[in-house]
């Protein structure tokens, strides 16, 4: 058995001398072993492939030169006495290219033939060809959705095809693998010239010099939406989305994944509200008429947008409510750092909210968070008809109940809270997320941060431990500031520093903070990207109670924040009129 | 002096987006001053050919600005003979990054780009270039010229600039290895790369100044070997920017008579020079951040460390074949040492090591180079084995708000006092 990780690689060759070839792709749970033996700041999935291979006894292994990542993870596991068969992939596509690529193929013949002791079989390298041509790259009838960019692990793909509604189609830089029928011929030399000439013809990587034929790949009618992929420190696909966002329609979504299973939660939540986005999605799963829905939506807002409140606290009255013939339903915004609890009426009239710290224990809190609204609405819990849980732990609430990110709840909030709303800048405990909303308050777009605290109430909560205050105190006194400061590092850990030397050098106190919030503004303010954040434009979440980071986003943004009074509560209210939709 | 830079580039940066054209005006005065500087009160500290580098360099850099029709975008590692035939000014991506570095207005085009899309965790001279075209401050060349070679930055780089800019591109593919096959494979790619200049400029290139580019490249050559030969028992100051304008010469410059001049400078410079003595004697790899105090400061005149130049500069030692030129062109692009497996560079460096009489060596891990970074432990490993000390120091050479200076310097001094202390 040999393993390969590029669909430019021979496998068909080394079929010819009866070997099987098996699809690397492995994630890892982290990455401390190749830490030890390659910069972190190299492509996570070569990253990944030292953890797995390196210092144990393991088959050959054929690469290409694919890239400067790959190519010098095949020189440190050359370097452990690793049998590495590396090929020089040429960058050009035309027949010289493929002429010199056949003289590698012919190389790698002789090479593996040496190393193995086996004979080639020009007919089991024929039938290995006509095996792989049987099978179409990643073919999907009918509407489907495509997983694009850079390579992702089969783990992430079936994942995502969970949550997806409509075929899922592979088109990675290893999911487009097509080779065709060999000629009829014994002649090892033409043969390997057809065969070098079959796999620089595929649709090419980004790596390649001519990637105008990747074009058809986003120009299929079938083609729904893009999950787009990129690895974390492999820069190809970063420019071919950059490209794409700008010239398709097609809906797309991009993710940066690294090869482990940290931030699964995260990007679960980024691939379910991309799927929540999509109006028209559900329609063409089922063969339904979106439009048709569409309207009845429309209809919906505009018969509710009559009893529209300011603010989640101007609740109606219980007796009020008790009087009619009302049905409840509640939303539960289960977040890293708090729970929250909206209970609302069939007439879109809050009845009552709760917070409880979330804790260790998410189904516990998020019960707390239930029961303490249910008291003061002076309900009990079998009169809430209907319950959507989102959040962090929106899976793990215990609820029998509909399961929507916060991203689309945050989203819903605040356009029922305001309709001119066009942008919601959410920064929670652990993350932050730019939400752009259509006319109808339907999300159009979003964008949260990587895994990183910087821009969080987490990194606020970071600097106030290192400047010896509360959050509250945090709050205020960044208001009175004097000399303006800039906190340069990106990273929260390197940030920390900072301000430590700031206090050190005796800058004051109140411009440390403001250069803080400043900080985190412009954090949040990069995630939206070039186009600016349209009005008007409402922040949620914890982090809004803080007037200081309130005024340096206005300050960045040159314009009035809205802030609605428990801003920490917009998700679950967006949840709890998501769950009065449903019902 | 220093603030006046500061300020001149937050007058850049500014302009950046909405006023293009500004930018690029001001960019342009700017480094009009500096050259007139450069030429009427050089810098005394430095030796001479250093002070004739600076001078040089600046009107390499001025010129594809000033004539962006008669300039061609190219990388650092394409053998420029056929421009230089042709009389036509290569802008490269260090050198242009370096230059806007200088000019303390990086960080604005490096912010530009990363809005664009371009992924953070990019190479940041790659994000400076890209953030000067994608902005409209830097004008189209004629057309663009690129290597595969060494660094994968290349490709993105340059299809994203032919896209945005409209202009041709040619895409010289280097294989990793020299063989028969690849010297043909590559040298038939000059011959249509040379067919691709005739057609987009009109214009055609002589044989002989040709062969006279590479005659003048070889005499280069033999200049450097014996500056080298000096080097390794002498004590010749050499400052970061400086050898970072070396980089011009080896490169881009290499076949004129400025760069002859240069290592003929040079070579008088090294005659003149004391003996090595008790100094510190530092081989870099990589990139030099010489806008860094830190750095600057190591290795300015008279400290009690010598910097002996970056492997940068070591590249491609060999003379050419001037009857065969674009055979000559094709073996330098495939015996380059950045090239292939990372034991061609770790053996180039443990060779200039040797050659060189260094005390350690610095691997600068610069931010976004994959190749470097990915061969980065195993390159110490090996270069220890061979006996001599190697820090591995992360930092960027183009972006100033990518680093952390004082945990740089630490590393940086406290690898040095370990050089330098008594045996």
């Amino acid at each position: 058995m040999i393993d390969y990780v590029c669909r430019y690689a021979p496998i068909e060759l080394i079929a010819g001398f009866g070997e099987q070839c098996r699809y690397y792709n492995l994630p890892v749970e982290h990455f401390a072993g190749s830490d030890r033996l390659i910069h972190r700041n190299v492509c996570s999935f070569s990253r990944s492939l030292l953890e797995k291979r390196s210092g144990i006894n393991v088959g050959p292994l054929l690469l290409t030169d694919c890239c400067n990542s790959i190519r010098r993870a095949g020189d440190v596991l050359s370097a452990q006495g690793q049998r590495v068969f590396m090929l020089n992939l040429p960058h050009n596509d035309d027949s010289c290219a493929k002429k010199l690529y056949a003289n590698e193929l012919m190389k790698l013949m002789l090479d593996y033939g040496a190393y193995s002791g086996r004979t080639f079989d020009a007919g089991a390298f024929s039938a290995a060809c006509k095996n792989a041509a049987g099978k179409a790259a990643g073919s999907v009838e009918g509407p489907y959705i495509a997983v694009m960019g850079a390579r992702m692990s089969d783990e992430l793909l079936w994942k995502i095809q969970g949550e997806s509604l409509l075929p899922l189609r592979n088109v990675t830089c290893t999911g487009l693998r097509s080779i065709g029928v060999p000629p009829e011929t014994t002649d090892a030399a033409a043969l390997l010239e057809w065969y070098a000439g079959e796999l620089l013809s595929q649709i090419p990587c980004m790596r390649m010099a001519d990637v105008s034929s990747r074009r058809r790949l986003v120009l299929d009618p079938n083609l729904k939406a893009i999950v787009y992929n990129t690895v974390s420190f492999c820069d190809f696909y970063g420019f071919e989305f950059a490209g794409l966002r700008r010239e398709i329609s097609v809906p797309i979504l991009k993710l940066e994944t690294d090869y482990t299973p940290q931030s699964a939660a995260e990007l679960r939540t980024r691939v379910e509200a991309f799927f929540e986005s999509i109006d028209n999605l559900r329609g063409i799963a089922t063969g339904q008429n979106s439009a048709g829905k569409r309207e009845k939506r429309a209809a919906g807002r505009s018969v509710a947008s009559g009893c529209r409140q300011d603010v989640p606290s101007a609740t109606a009255s219980i007796a009020e409510s008790r009087s009619t013939d009302r049905y409840f339903t509640a939303g539960i915004d289960s977040g890293s750092t708090s729970t929250n609890a909206v209970i609302m009426d069939s007439h879109r009239n809050i009845m009552a909210s709760a917070t409880v710290l979330t804790g260790t224990r998410v189904g516990e809190s998020a019960q707390r968070a239930f029961h303490e609204a249910l008291v003061k609405a002076d309900l009990s819990p079998a009169e809430i008809r209907h319950i959507v849980t989102t959040g962090y732990g929106r899976r793990n609430t215990g609820f029998a109940a509909d399961v929507v990110t916060e991203i689309t709840c945050h989203a819903k909030g605040a356009f029922f809270l305001n309709g001119k709303v066009r942008t919601v800048v959410d920064i929670g405990g652990q993350d932050s997320k730019v939400i752009r909303l259509d006319r109808h308050g339907v999300v159009k777009d979003f964008a949260m941060n990587d895994k990183c605290a910087a821009g969080t109430g987490r990194f606020l909560e970071m600097m106030a431990q290192s400047l010896g205050i509360s959050i509250e105190e945090m709050s205020l006194c960044g208001k009175t500031w004097n000399e303006g400061i800039t906190i340069s590092s990106m990273c929260s850990v390197f940030a920390q520093s900072e301000v430590v030397s700031l206090i050190a050098e005796g800058k004051k106190l109140e411009d440390i903070v403001h250069g803080l919030d400043l900080s985190i503004a412009s954090k949040v303010i990069a995630l939206g990207g070039r186009a600016p954040l349209e009005r008007e434009c409402m922040m949620t979440g914890g982090v809004a109670n803080n007037s200081g980071v309130v005024e340096a986003m206005e300050q960045k943004l040159g314009c009035q924040v809205l802030v609605p009074d428990q801003p920490e509560l917009c998700g679950a209210l967006g949840a709890a009129l998501l769950a009065l939709e449903a019902h | 002096m220093n603030a006046i830079i500061d300020k001149f580039g937050h007058v850049v940066t500014a302009s950046i987006q909405n006023h293009p054209g500004r930018a690029l005006q001001l960019l342009k005065l700017g480094y009009g001053a500096s050259g007139l500087q450069a030429k009427v009160l050089p810098n005394r500290q430095l030796l001479p050919h250093q002070q004739y580098a600076a001078l040089n360099c600046n009107r390499a850099i001025q010129k594809p600005l000033q004539e962006p029709g008669n300039s061609a975008v190219v990388n650092l590692f394409l053998p420029c003979e056929l421009l230089q035939a042709m009389g036509l000014a290569p802008q490269f991506v260090e050198g242009l990054a370096g230059y806007l570095d200088g000019a303390c207005c990086e960080h604005g085009f490096i912010e530009y780009a990363e809005d664009w899309g371009i992924p953070r965790t990019y190479c940041s001279y790659h994000k400076t270039l890209l953030g000067a075209a994608l902005s409209s401050v830097l004008e189209k060349p004629r057309f663009i010229v690129q290597t595969t070679l060494a660094c994968d930055a290349n490709m993105n780089t340059f299809r994203t600039l032919a896209e945005h800019w409209q202009v041709p591109l040619f895409v010289l593919d280097v294989p990793d290895v020299c063989t028969g096959e690849t010297v043909d494979y590559v040298a038939e790619q000059f011959r249509r790369m040379s067919a691709f200049m005739e057609d987009v400029t009109g214009m055609q290139i002589d044989s002989d100044r040709l062969r006279e580019v590479i005659r003048l490249e070889n005499r280069s050559a033999r200049l450097y070997a014996q500056y080298r030969n000096q080097l390794s028992t002498r004590y010749i100051p050499n400052d970061a920017t400086s050898e970072m304008n070396k980089i011009f010469f080896t490169h881009v410059l290499a076949g004129t008579t400025a760069a002859e001049k240069y290592f003929s400078m040079m070579l008088e410079d090294a005659e003149k020079a004391a003996s090595a003595g008790d100094k510190v004697r530092i081989l870099w790899i990589h990139t030099l951040p010489f806008w860094q105090d830190s750095i600057r400061e190591i290795f300015a005149p008279g400290s009690k460390y010598q910097l002996l130049g970056s492997d940068l500069n070591f590249d491609f030692l060999d003379e050419m074949d001037e009857e065969r030129p674009f055979e000559a062109m094709a073996r330098k692009a495939l015996r380059n040492s950045m090239g292939g497996d990372m034991q061609r560079r770790t053996g180039r460096a443990i060779e200039m090591a040797k050659v060189l009489k260094a005390d350690g060596v610095v691997w600068f891990c610069q931010w976004g180079c994959k190749q470097t970074l990915g061969a980065a432990y195993l390159a110490k490993e090996m270069i220890e084995s061979a006996g001599y000390p190697v820090l591995l120091l992360d930092g960027d050479g183009c972006d100033r708000q990518n680093i952390n200076e004082g945990q740089m310097a630490t590393r940086l001094h406290a690898f040095l006092e370990m050089l330098g202390a008594p045996k």
